[in-house]
């Protein structure tokens, strides 16, 4: 964020793509989702756009929204997905789980992460860029889709 | 399950409480070089907020007794509240009444409860699951109140109108290791014990 009163700069990490990396592995599919708010007021009401961290977010980027009459122009947003879109993007990328494998999964991301290539994950498990998991299962909860924001 | 995993679906519930009062509520974790930086001082000039402190409480189960959640509310959670306190900052925590995961996802009941400034010790409690009826090992000093929906209008009351600028300072004050001489927070600093910071813009 800087003091320019009509744009945010956002940035994907490159722990966030490694991430998403090992999660498609598993059948486990990556959002990120970023606020479009200028300050802590304007989180109150503000509206939300999502990128699909898929095999197109292969790079570490920053980029930048600017705010045109009112509106937000959205087309510097890598892998944008609309809201619309997103239950057929989780029914089409994710896997179907019982709840034990869902538990080793979720460990074994941890695993192949901390053993990665950067020194950061090594020490970091998933560190400072802990994603949010939301778990998705029919009415007895059997079974599990899982898919992640951040 | 974790004190995050429950925040996330005590936080949407609280906020409707407070939503209903004022127009503009945000939950916040406090980082004085995000939430509190110099850019953030310019941004939010002239305005007036109201802090509140939640600490979100995991819901424990007992094999033996399923028809029972058991709670604890940790002393350096009191001594927090205490000193919240005396910047006229409540100190409220809250806890969902589940029994799996997948309960969560079901609209379960949550339990309230407001930090009095009392002597610090561990409270512990245990929840019907059939009547969500509290009852506590030991409340003696009366440090946990059990609050009912009514109750926000007083909390909201409690705490101080603060100009931005104070409100940064009061909440970089908010640390274990400001407030507390034991060990064991100076070494945690915020700690497992973090609060969210609900921020009710006047």
């Amino acid at each position: 964020m800087t003091s320019n009163d009509n744009n945010i700069t956002f940035k994907i990490n490159y722990e966030l793509i490694l991430f998403a990396e090992q999660a498609r592995i598993l059948g486990i599919p990556v959002l990120a989702g970023y606020p479009l708010a200028r300050s802590i007021t304007q989180l109150n009401n503000a509206e939300f756009i999502y990128s699909k961290i898929d095999q197109e977010v292969s790079e570490e980027q920053s980029f930048i929204l600017e705010k045109n009459d009112d509106s937000w122009n959205r087309n510097t947003v890598p892998s944008l997905i609309n809201c619309s879109q997103i239950g057929i993007f989780i029914s089409e990328s994710s896997a179907y789980l019982n709840w034990e494998p869902v538990q080793d999964t979720l460990k074994n991301l941890k695993t192949n992460l901390r053993y990665s290539d950067s020194m950061f994950y090594f020490f970091r498990g998933f560190g400072r860029y802990t994603p949010l998991f939301f778990l998705l299962g029919n009415e007895g909860g059997q079974e599990l889709l899982t898919k992640k924001s951040s | 399950m974790s004190e995050h995993t429950a925040e996330f679906i005590l936080i949407p519930k609280l906020l409707e409480f407070f939503k209903t009062r004022y127009a503009n509520v945000v939950p916040i974790y406090f980082w004085a070089t995000r939430e509190g930086n110099n850019l953030s001082r310019e941004l939010h000039r002239n305005m007036n907020v109201k802090i509140f402190a939640f600490f979100p409480r995991r819901p424990k189960l007992d094999k033996k007794n399923p028809e029972l959640i058991y709670g604890k509310i940790n002393n350096l959670i009191i001594e927090f509240a205490n000193f919240a306190s005396s910047l006229n900052i409540p100190t409220i925590a809250g806890l969902p009444v589940v029994g799996s995961l997948s309960d969560l996802s079901l609209n379960p009941s949550i339990c309230w409860f407001q930090i009095i400034e009392s002597e610090p010790s561990d409270i512990t409690f245990e929840i019907s699951k059939h009547n969500t009826k509290i009852i506590f090992h030991n409340n003696e000093n009366g440090a946990i109140k059990i609050l009912t929906e009514s109750d926000f209008d007083d909390i909201i009351e409690e705490s101080k109108l603060y100009n931005w600028e104070d409100a940064i300072d009061n909440l970089k004050l908010l640390k274990p290791n400001s407030y507390s001489n034991t060990i064991f927070s100076r070494f945690n600093l915020w700690g497992i014990y973090r609060p969210i910071f609900l921020l009710a813009f006047d």
